[in-house]
């Protein structure tokens, strides 16, 4: 396991869209894996909200979850919510890809793909038909399959970069990392750790979000995560945007 | 403009300032022509008018879409980029204006019509520029107003700029000056940077005293306030820390290291 904290020597090893297991295509998600670069292999889960990481063993991976278009009371979220998930989302992907590739490269993949399929024309007023469940997966899957093929090539390149990464703890009751939701939390090896921007903030530390600790409650690492899991992390970061920059 | 040479540095004698002639007090021309940089002891900077060209360095209306850049100067010795038992050396690259925390050339106040009020050949830029001369004398191991000259002339080596990096993505170190992180480094993200060297390089015409056209010349760009002139004072030479044939060695290592290892 990959624990709560900053790391060091890591190696994105994966990168997929993985299918939904009940076969739900608007629910395929976005997977990446990553590597301790001394040797230990490890994948890692998490959610694009809650960026929720479940041990498979020896393997974790990341999971992307895809977007909701509904709150936990069924109702539809508001267009202004919706956009802000996509640019979380986004520029989770942009601070990760940004280790490998020019700004221009990423920007063209996205004036490209982020659309396609959802009927939307760049620049009209999309407020209507991106707060309906399938243009609004059809965005995430978009991005997704996006970031996949922009960094493929890097996976298999023995020269790719090596990153430090800062990982949060999951929840409260969960110790298990996580990526967090807002950058910086990837930087290459090459900068010196003393000239690292990589810092739990104090709202971070506050909360106890910089301690890998396990709780007395603490569930069994190997279970999936699940919806209720993700609308509940969504709460604890997603009313908290600013302190958690 | 001439392009300097690595090979003339050899043949280069850095100015001893001698004093003052008579009671005449020589106004120095603060831009030079035959250098693109020079460095004053009190730190202001002044770009040649061929470099304000050629690296499109000129401050323009603010809001306007106008490209305008200035410069990212640091150390290699704070630059983990740089490949180690390597020779250090300043080095400089054109970034845009727009870009965060721009070391040279990167700032200036506008007045109530959105213009810039000072032109970058007469705005001095010294609260960098003091840093720049720690940075030369640091790395190159020469006191550079020891002799009481009043300013240094440098040279961005465009004949060997560094091989890029494969990825085109550059950590640039950045000093903090500011908080209770003060005195430790940064970094700046940057890309498709052409980094050269920034090398002292003074010649004796350098600190001619200024000519009377060029005196109207650089008071018709601008009013903000120039440093002062001093006189000329005893003048000593100085010499060049790394010949040609070191410079170009190091510099060769280096570009063949980063050519093949990226970050």
């Amino acid at each position: 396991m990959i624990e709560v904290g900053i790391q060091e020597n890591i190696k994105l090893v994966k990168a997929e869209v993985k299918p939904d297991s009940k076969g739900n295509s608007l629910k395929d998600s976005l997977v990446i894996g990553l590597e301790v670069a001394t040797g230990s292999s490890f994948s890692l889960n998490s959610l694009t909200s809650a960026n929720e990481t479940v041990n498979d063993g020896n393997d974790q991976e990341f999971y992307f979850w895809p977007f909701d278009n509904k709150d936990r009371d069924g109702a539809t979220v508001p267009f202004k919510e919706v956009i802000k998930r996509i640019k979380d989302f986004q520029a989770q992907l942009n601070h990760i890809l940004s280790g490998y590739m020019v700004k221009t490269a990423i920007e063209q993949k996205w004036d490209a793909v982020l659309f396609q399929n959802t009927g939307i024309v760049k620049d009209e007023d999309a407020s209507i038909k991106l707060v309906q469940e399938v243009p609004l997966n059809t965005v995430y899957k978009n991005l997704a399959n996006g970031f996949v093929e922009l960094i493929t090539p890097f996976i298999s390149d023995a020269n790719a970069p090596l990153f430090r990464v800062k990982l949060i703890r999951q929840s409260k009751l969960k110790h298990f990392s996580r990526i967090p939701r807002y950058a910086p939390f990837w930087e290459p090896m090459s900068i010196p750790k003393d000239q690292s921007k990589l810092v739990f903030t104090q709202w971070e530390i506050d909360n106890g979000f910089n301690d890998g600790t396990p709780s007395a409650d603490a569930p069994s690492p190997d279970g999936s995560p699940d919806k209720s899991e993700q609308d509940s992390i969504d709460n604890v970061f997603g009313l908290n945007q600013a302190a958690a920059n | 403009m001439s392009k300097p040479k690595l090979d003339l540095l050899a043949t280069i004698q850095l100015k001893e300032i001698t004093g003052v002639v008579g009671s005449r007090i020589s106004k120095v021309q603060k831009v030079p022509l035959d250098a693109d940089i020079r460095l004053f002891a009190d730190g202001s900077c002044y770009p040649s008018k061929a470099l304000v060209e050629e690296f499109q360095l000129e401050y323009a209306n603010k809001g306007s879409d106008a490209p305008e850049y200035g410069f990212d100067i640091f150390e290699t010795s704070k630059w983990s980029m740089w490949p180690e038992n390597t020779d250090n050396f300043v080095m400089i690259a054109q970034v845009s204006k727009h870009a965060k925390k721009v070391d040279l050339f990167g700032k200036v106040t506008y007045d109530d019509q959105n213009q810039p009020r000072a032109s970058v050949l007469n705005q001095g830029a010294g609260t960098f520029g003091k840093r720049l001369i720690g940075m030369l004398e640091t790395t190159y191991g020469e006191e550079l107003f020891k002799s009481g000259n009043s300013f240094v002339d440098l040279i961005i080596v465009r004949d060997s700029p560094i091989s890029p990096a494969p990825n085109n993505i550059y950590n640039i170190p950045k000093l903090i000056v500011k908080g209770d992180k003060a005195g430790t480094y940064t970094y700046e993200r940057r890309e498709n940077l052409t980094i050269y060297p920034l090398i002292i390089g003074t010649e004796l015409a350098a600190e001619a005293p200024m000519q009377d056209d060029a005196v109207g010349e650089i008071a018709s760009l601008g009013t903000q306030s120039e440093p002062d002139s001093g006189m000329y004072a005893d003048e000593q030479p100085l010499s060049l820390s790394d010949d040609e044939q070191k410079a170009e060695a190091a510099l060769k290592e280096a570009n063949d290291i980063l050519g093949t290892e990226g970050q």
